[in-house]
C-alpha cells in the first residue's frame, strides 16, 4: 500500500466559471508538481474534457479519476465518479437530457472549451452547463450506483449548492459514498459544524477553477491510484483508507 | 386560522397529510433553503417553498410547521408526499407562484415574524 495524495474535485476549460489555464498538460503538470498523484476531474454537468485530462496524466504519472459535478433539481452539486468510460458517456447522454436547452453566452458566462490531451481547442460546447437537470438529488443516487458510479455530494458545508445548505439532512435513502467538504473548513471542523455528516467519509477537496487552487487535501492510502480502490478505501475495505489533512 | 381555511385562498390541492389540515396557522415563512427553514422557522408557521424534496417533510416535523405550500406547479416527489401521510403533514401544491402565495396569505392576515 501507498499514499496518495489526491485532489477529487478539478474543473477544466470546460466549465465556463472555470480560467481557460485549465488545460490537461497544465492541470497535470502542476498536480505533480504539488505532490498530487490522483485527480478527480469534475465539470459542471459534463465530462467531455476528463477523458483527455486522463490521458495527460499518464506521462506526468498522475492517475485521473473521470467524473462530472451534477446540479439536481434541488440545485444541489453532486460529484459522481465512473471507473469505465461507457458508463460514464451514458450518464453524460441522460445529464443532456435533462439539462434546459439554453445556449452559453461565452461574452457574459464564460467559454467552455472542448480540449485533447495536448490542450488543443478542439471545439465549444454550445449547451449552457451551470443549470439545473431536472434529475432530483434521489435520482441521481439511484441512476449513477446503478451505472457502478461512485456518489460524493460536492462541499456540503457552502452557503450555496450544498446538500446540506439547500436540503438540511442528508437523504435518508441516498447513501453516498463520501461527503465533500471545502478546504476552508476542513474534516474536523467539518464534523464538529455538521452533525449530519457523522458516519461518513469525507473527503477535502479543491474545487480548483484555477492551476493555483490545485492542492492535495486528502491522502488515500491505497494498492494502486484506481478507480477501484478509491471505491475500496471509502468503505474502509482491506486496510485501504482515506485521510483529510488538517 | 386553520389551514383546510387556506385551500382555496392559495388555489391548492392536498397532496397528502389530510389528517393535519385542522392545524392552526400561527405565523409565515418562505423559503427554499431547508436548513435556513430549521433554523428560523417555528411552531405553527405555513412554509411556502419551490423545494419538493422529501426532506421537506422531515424539517416540517423538526420545526413543527403547521403545512407546507409547494408553489410554482413544482411536482411533490412520491416520497415526500408519503411520509407527509406518515407524519400528517398537510402538503399543498400550488400552480401560483410563491409571491403570489405569500401575498394572499399576508392580505389573509397570516404574518411573519419579525421579532428576532
Amino acid at each position: 500500500m501507498e499514499v496518495y495524495l489526491a485532489d477529487l474535485h478539478v474543473h477544466t476549460a470546460l466549465s465556463p466559471c472555470a480560467e481557460a489555464e485549465m488545460a490537461p498538460p497544465a492541470i497535470v503538470r502542476t498536480a505533480a508538481q504539488q505532490g498530487v498523484r490522483l485527480l478527480g476531474i469534475c465539470d459542471h454537468n459534463s465530462a467531455e474534457n476528463a477523458p483527455a485530462v486522463a490521458e495527460a496524466g499518464v506521462a506526468a504519472g498522475v492517475a485521473v479519476i473521470c467524473g462530472m459535478e451534477v446540479q439536481t433539481r434541488e440545485d444541489v452539486h453532486v460529484l459522481t465518479f465512473f471507473d469505465n468510460s461507457r458508463a460514464l458517456l451514458r450518464w453524460q447522454e441522460e445529464i443532456y437530457a435533462s439539462l434546459p436547452d439554453v445556449e452559453n453566452d461565452e461574452a457574459r458566462l464564460g467559454e467552455e472549451l472542448i480540449l485533447d490531451s495536448r490542450g488543443v481547442v478542439r471545439g465549444r460546447l454550445r449547451r449552457f452547463l451551470l443549470a439545473s437537470t431536472s434529475m432530483s438529488i434521489d435520482h441521481v443516487g439511484r441512476r449513477v450506483r446503478e451505472l457502478g458510479g461512485l456518489v460524493v455530494p460536492a462541499h456540503v458545508d457552502r452557503p450555496s449548492f450544498s446538500l446540506i445548505r439547500n436540503l438540511g439532512l442528508i437523504p435518508p435513502g441516498l447513501r453516498p459514498d463520501a461527503l465533500e467538504v471545502s478546504p476552508r473548513i476542513g474534516a474536523r471542523r467539518a464534523r464538529e459544524m455538521f452533525p449530519q455528516v457523522a458516519g461518513f467519509p469525507i473527503v477535502v477537496s479543491s474545487d480548483a477553477h484555477r492551476l493555483s487552487e490545485i492542492r492535495g487535501h486528502t491522502a488515500f492510502y491505497l494498492r494502486q491510484p484506481t478507480f477501484e480502490e478509491v471505491r475500496l478505501a471509502l468503505a474502509s475495505a482491506g486496510g485501504r483508507a482515506v485521510l483529510p489533512i488538517e | 386560522m386553520k389551514v383546510r381555511d387556506v385551500l382555496d385562498m392559495v388555489e391548492c390541492t392536498v397532496e397528502a397529510g389530510t389528517s393535519g389540515l385542522d392545524n392552526e396557522v400561527k405565523c409565515g415563512y418562505a423559503s427554499d433553503l431547508l436548513s435556513d427553514v430549521m433554523a428560523h422557522a417555528r411552531d405553527g408557521d405555513i412554509w411556502v417553498t419551490v423545494q419538493a424534496h422529501e426532506n421537506i417533510i422531515a424539517v416540517a416535523t423538526l420545526v413543527g410547521l403547521a403545512a407546507i405550500v409547494v408553489a410554482g406547479g413544482v411536482e411533490c416527489q412520491p416520497e415526500a408526499a408519503r411520509r407527509a401521510d406518515e407524519e400528517g403533514i398537510p402538503l399543498l401544491r400550488t400552480r401560483l407562484p410563491a409571491f403570489e402565495v405569500v401575498g394572499r396569505l399576508y392580505a389573509a392576515g397570516v404574518r411573519g415574524r419579525t421579532g428576532s
